[in-house]
């Protein structure tokens, strides 16, 4: 593979972003040859979602991947998966269960070239606080994340905003532990100045998320709307773009900032195609590169 | 291929026993979430035909993934069996005589956990239709087919 990936917040795309059409017979493939046309080297895939046999990693689908990322110039720059703690209807999953399908997914990621995975927890409340027992499903699992070299990032995602006691808690778990297996990942979303389901507006400031930055190992690039603009070429309507990515650059932070397409058209290929140019193109302008 | 719809118009057919009599009927299912789920995860409620009741855990009712049949019972137990987001699901439902040439409304409530959503947006109640948010809630899918 010929490409390098710069040093600074890079550009990639999440699988996710196309998943209507995924469900319905889009590939892997195709999914890497619009990242192509765009320059986004890093990819998101969620194991769950997107991987042909899954719980299982069959040597064809590992030999395919091999093949795409190598053809289109792909980076793994992030693994999707699930503590699904509400797995049965009659009780909670246990920590052991817990570490028994973590350690199966590190696996795969690890062997899939992932170093970063997404990991979403179980949340309890309207607000999206985890399960009172975070701390010792993520302590139990630390073991297995080293012997695969993985980092376990929740996401921290609206309504969830940078300045919500669970962040904090986050980051004392880090810095009182000194754990390499645990980050942030910061989804763009607690930026955004989109009414919530409960017609609120709320949002954190970008500078908010400087305090941060040693702890996010990777970003969602959440988008829903994109407008044009007469600076960067288009704007994101709620969420700015262009202050935030400078605050990444600015601050030396490195990583993946993996676009996350959530527009209500994103069954419809040809505004999924639109969109998701449109939106590589302002952080391009602004990035530089 | 899948179609748009969730509930698939291919594959909407009456069954066969070993006999050759006709014993039921079954269509095939789709998801629109933008995972697979474990089949413990999903919360599996009554298949209703023009207004008949097939209720999930009456014996009646089957659910074939990845070529294995489940009861509604044996999907709750389940803990490593999946079923991917790519694949349709059939759903098979015991009738004597199977249903009558014409047009029928077929309709089938379901659910699933998301563990990383609020509990308030998933709680499932297979006795009424509550669509607040497919997945959370009591999803009822609806398709009038033709059957042959």
């Amino acid at each position: 593979m010929n490409y390098v990936p710069p040093k600074g917040p890079k550009r990639g795309v999440s699988v996710y972003s196309y998943s209507n059409l995924f469900i319905l017979g889009m590939t892997l493939e195709d999914c890497f040859r619009d990242m192509y046309d765009m320059d986004a080297h890093g990819v998101e895939i969620l194991g769950n979602s997107h991987i042909k046999g899954y719980p299982e990693l069959t040597d064809e689908f590992l030999n395919e991947w091999h093949d795409l990322c190598e053809k289109y110039e792909i980076i793994p720059a992030e693994y999707g998966h699930w503590i699904d703690g509400r797995m049965w209807e009659d009780r909670m999953l246990t920590v052991d269960e817990a570490v028994k399908y973590l350690e199966r997914d590190f696996k795969i990621a690890h062997d899939l070239g992932f170093h970063c995975l997404r990991t979403k927890q179980t949340v309890i409340n309207d607000i999206l606080d985890p399960v009172e027992n975070w701390r010792d499903i993520i302590t139990a699992a630390t073991p297995a994340a080293e012997k695969y070299d993985v980092v376990m990032l929740p996401e921290i995602h609206s309504p969830t905003l940078l300045d919500q006691p669970m962040v904090q808690d986050f980051v004392e778990y880090i810095d009182k532990t000194g754990t390499k297996a645990f980050g942030l990942n910061i989804d763009f979303s607690v930026f955004s100045k989109r009414p919530n389901f409960d017609g609120t507006v709320r949002f954190s400031k970008p500078e908010e998320l400087i305090q941060y930055l040693p702890y996010v190992k990777c970003c969602h690039a959440k988008f829903t709307s994109m407008l044009p603009d007469e600076t960067y070429g288009f704007r994101e309507e709620n969420i700015p773009y262009p202050e935030v990515l400078k605050i990444l650059q600015d601050n030396g932070w490195d990583g993946w900032m993996v676009a996350e397409y959530e527009g209500r058209d994103r069954g419809d290929d040809n505004a999924l195609c639109e969109a998701m140019r449109k939106h590589q193109i302002l952080m391009k302008n602004v990035l530089g590169y | 291929m899948l179609e748009l719809p969730r509930i698939q118009y291919r594959g909407f057919h009456n069954t066969k026993d070993k006999d050759g009599n006709i014993d039921g009927f079954e269509f095939r299912l789709r998801t629109t979430y933008y995972r697979g789920v474990w089949l413990s995860q999903l919360r599996v409620g009554r298949v209703i035909v023009d207004g008949e009741e097939f209720l999930a855990n009456s014996g009646k009712v089957t659910w074939i993934i990845q070529g294995k049949e489940y009861t509604p019972a044996q999907m709750k137990e389940d803990n490593e069996d999946f079923w991917p987001m790519t694949e349709a699901a059939v759903i098979r439902v015991k009738k004597p005589g199977g249903l009558a040439q014409g047009y029928h409304d077929v309709a089938i409530r379901w659910g699933f956990s998301s563990s990383y959503m609020p509990p308030s947006m998933e709680s499932f109640d297979d006795s009424k239709e509550a669509p607040r948010a497919f997945g959370g809630g009591s999803n009822t899918d609806h398709r009038t087919m033709l059957i042959v």
